[in-house]
């Protein structure tokens, strides 16, 4: 079982969670500085964080009196809750590293947690993440994958250039937007904080006491930044945000539809006219003319004399409901016995007939046949540990991998009930 | 003497206060005069008021051994601290040589509960029966022999003031002390 670190994140820098101890019970909860007896200013807020009728992890976990020791001060604010409230959950599995203890898996995090787990946007990530470049970096040397757990508003306004500018060592982290706490105990294969009463055999057989939210259709959302990052150098592409398309002809309903029926994908090729040039085509001197060719899930399609290819882009429609949706990616020389795969948007949350659609860089000079693997997953309802799944998928993408593991891994997301659509695409010179 | 002064009224309090602060002028000023004809200042009364009235205001060494040298005006500074206390725990009744866990006062209790996580610390809990009184900002412990300790006070919370400390600090010894008078103001 893998015991994970917890950093809260601060303007000046992370703040591991060293410890967390049951105090007796008529003790106020307190925060402390790295074991001294010095409880921080902002205890007040964790013991009405912790204690019932206000708190919640007394609700979850069925004891009022905590201390916490943290490595740094942490100094006002509340965004210090959702590490808190996952460096509990993880204690009540006995999975919390704690000072000095081996880590397999680091947390990162920042957000405001309300009664309903629902995660609330927080001031500072830039500055958050910045000051924690040092730490990032040193565990990118280990080896020591990390998660990076920011509200999704936050999340949504960062600048991913600012963050491969900025980030020696951030590029090595997977940045997962939350909307609710569920989302990141998911990914790390806990359950979610229950009611635990005098009656309770156990802390995860009940439901959540006064659960109020609405269970969206959203598992998780996670980005591989480093991926994500590296796609925009090394395969170079831009996402372009959701459009709404016309509806298409249907056969049924959204549940009837599977694989390349719910998400019908097109690549969308531009060339050159005959007689001119890409270069003309660019500057506006020449129209492109425009292809448009369906993939297809079982059959490869190849776009032969791609090496005249001004311009590519695939264009992925959603034909089932509102969905999550992580499109993976690869690009190698055929035959090649190894994938570097990629992330191409992450967590993208897609309605019904709208569409996410791949600017994708062509290589200058096409000497050779390539290959490009696109994978699309597609969260439709949270829970039943999809979210625990897809980051095993994600994990084991680290590094290159072979086609027959590529395809290995991705049959073992469809078994865990993750909607997934495979395609490939090749370009002949 | 405590209760005399909880049965002012606010009128009455601030009048004394005022008092306090006119005595406390004079003193500065006499010990500014003294201290011109022997060149060096005296510790005085307002030095006194100055260290019971301002919460973050540690002992000084000059005081400190004034009140070591000077018996007046440690008992000045006992009376002003059991005039102006709003709670105040005398010496325990049964004092013998066994330590205290815990301190009961008109309208306010302390407990000492020692940190599961921390065995070498000790959480001070000042818990007060009426939780709208107005809270204490100083805690003051006097000991017979050993002089007086002030502690600063985090805010009240619910009623509850609680602080952490190490169990070898002298404010745990000295409230652990049945022979200690504590203060809370």
């Amino acid at each position: 079982m893998t015991s994970v670190r917890v950093y809260i994140a601060t303007t000046d820098g992370p703040a591991e969670v060293q410890r967390i101890t049951e105090e007796e019970p008529n003790v106020k909860s307190v925060i402390c500085l790295d074991g001294k007896a010095l409880a921080l200013p902002i205890s007040p807020d964790y013991e009405a964080f912790v204690r019932s009728p206000t708190g919640i992890l007394e609700r979850a976990y069925g004891h009022p009196a905590y201390r916490m020791d943290v490595s740094a001060a942490i100094s006002e604010g509340m965004s210090w809750q959702l590490g808190a409230l996952v460096a509990h959950a993880l204690l009540a599995v006995g999975r919390l590293a704690q000072k000095n203890e081996q880590a397999s898996q680091v947390v990162w995090l920042t957000g405001e947690v309300d009664r309903d787990l629902q995660i609330l946007p927080v001031e500072y990530v830039r500055e958050k993440i910045r000051h924690s470049g040092p730490l990032l970096a040193e565990l990118k040397a280990a080896k020591v994958p990390v998660i990076l757990g920011v509200p999704r508003r936050n999340h949504d306004e960062l600048d991913t250039g600012w963050l491969e500018r900025a980030g020696k060592g951030v590029e090595a982290c997977r940045i997962v937007p939350l909307d609710s706490a569920d989302q990141i105990l998911d990914l790390l294969g806990l359950a979610a904080p229950c009611a635990k009463g005098p009656q309770a055999a156990s802390a995860h057989a009940l439901p959540f006491v006064g659960q109020t939210r609405p269970m969206i259709g959203v598992l998780l959302g996670l980005v591989v930044m480093g991926a994500l990052l590296s796609a925009i150098a090394w395969w170079g592409y831009g996402l372009d945000p959701p459009v709404r398309g016309p509806p298409a002809g249907r056969a049924g309903g959204p549940g009837e539809r599977k694989g390349i029926n719910q998400f019908p994908v097109a690549a969308i090729e531009t060339w050159a006219p005959r007689g001119s040039t890409c270069a003309a085509v660019n500057f506006g001197t020449a129209e492109a003319e425009v292809t448009e060719t369906a993939l297809s899930e079982h059959t490869p399609i190849t776009t032969q004399g791609a090496e005249q290819l001004c311009g590519l882009r695939y264009r992925i429609s959603n034909r089932g409901g509102k969905a999550e949706i992580w499109i993976f990616g690869a690009r190698s020389a055929k035959g090649s016995s190894s994938l570097n795969t990629k992330i191409l948007a992450q967590a993208r949350l897609v309605d019904e007939d709208e569409s996410v659609v791949l600017d994708i860089r062509l290589p200058r000079r096409l000497q050779q046949p390539l290959l490009h693997r696109l994978a699309i997953v597609a969260v439709r309802s949270p829970g039943g540990g999809k979210g625990q799944r897809l980051n095993g998928f994600i994990t084991a993408l680290d590094g290159p991998v072979r086609p027959a593991e590529w395809d290995r891994l991705l049959a073992g997301l469809q078994e865990g009930s993750l909607d997934v659509v495979h395609l490939t695409h090749e370009l002949d010179p | 003497m405590t209760g005399t002064w909880k049965a002012f009224t606010q009128d009455r309090r601030a009048l004394a206060e005022q008092a306090f602060d006119a005595l406390s002028t004079l003193d500065e000023i006499t010990a500014a005069m003294r201290a011109r004809e022997t060149g060096e200042r005296q510790v005085g009364f307002g030095d006194v008021y100055a260290y019971v009235n301002e919460p973050g205001r540690p002992m000084s060494t000059r005081l400190r051994e004034a009140l070591e040298a000077d018996d007046r005006l440690r008992d000045d500074l006992l009376r002003l601290l059991a005039k102006t206390a709003g709670y105040r725990c005398p010496r325990s009744a049964a004092a013998g040589t066994k330590v205290l866990e815990s301190r009961h006062g008109q309208g306010f209790t302390i407990r000492l509960r020692p940190s599961r996580a921390e065995p070498s610390q000790v959480y001070v809990v000042i818990e007060l029966l009426d939780p709208a009184a107005e809270a204490p900002r100083s805690l003051f412990i006097a000991e017979q022999q050993d002089g007086l300790l002030k502690q600063a006070l985090p805010e009240a919370r619910g009623g509850t003031v609680q602080l952490l400390a190490e169990t070898e600090s002298d404010l745990i010894r000295a409230l652990r002390n049945p022979r200690s008078e504590v203060f809370l103001r």
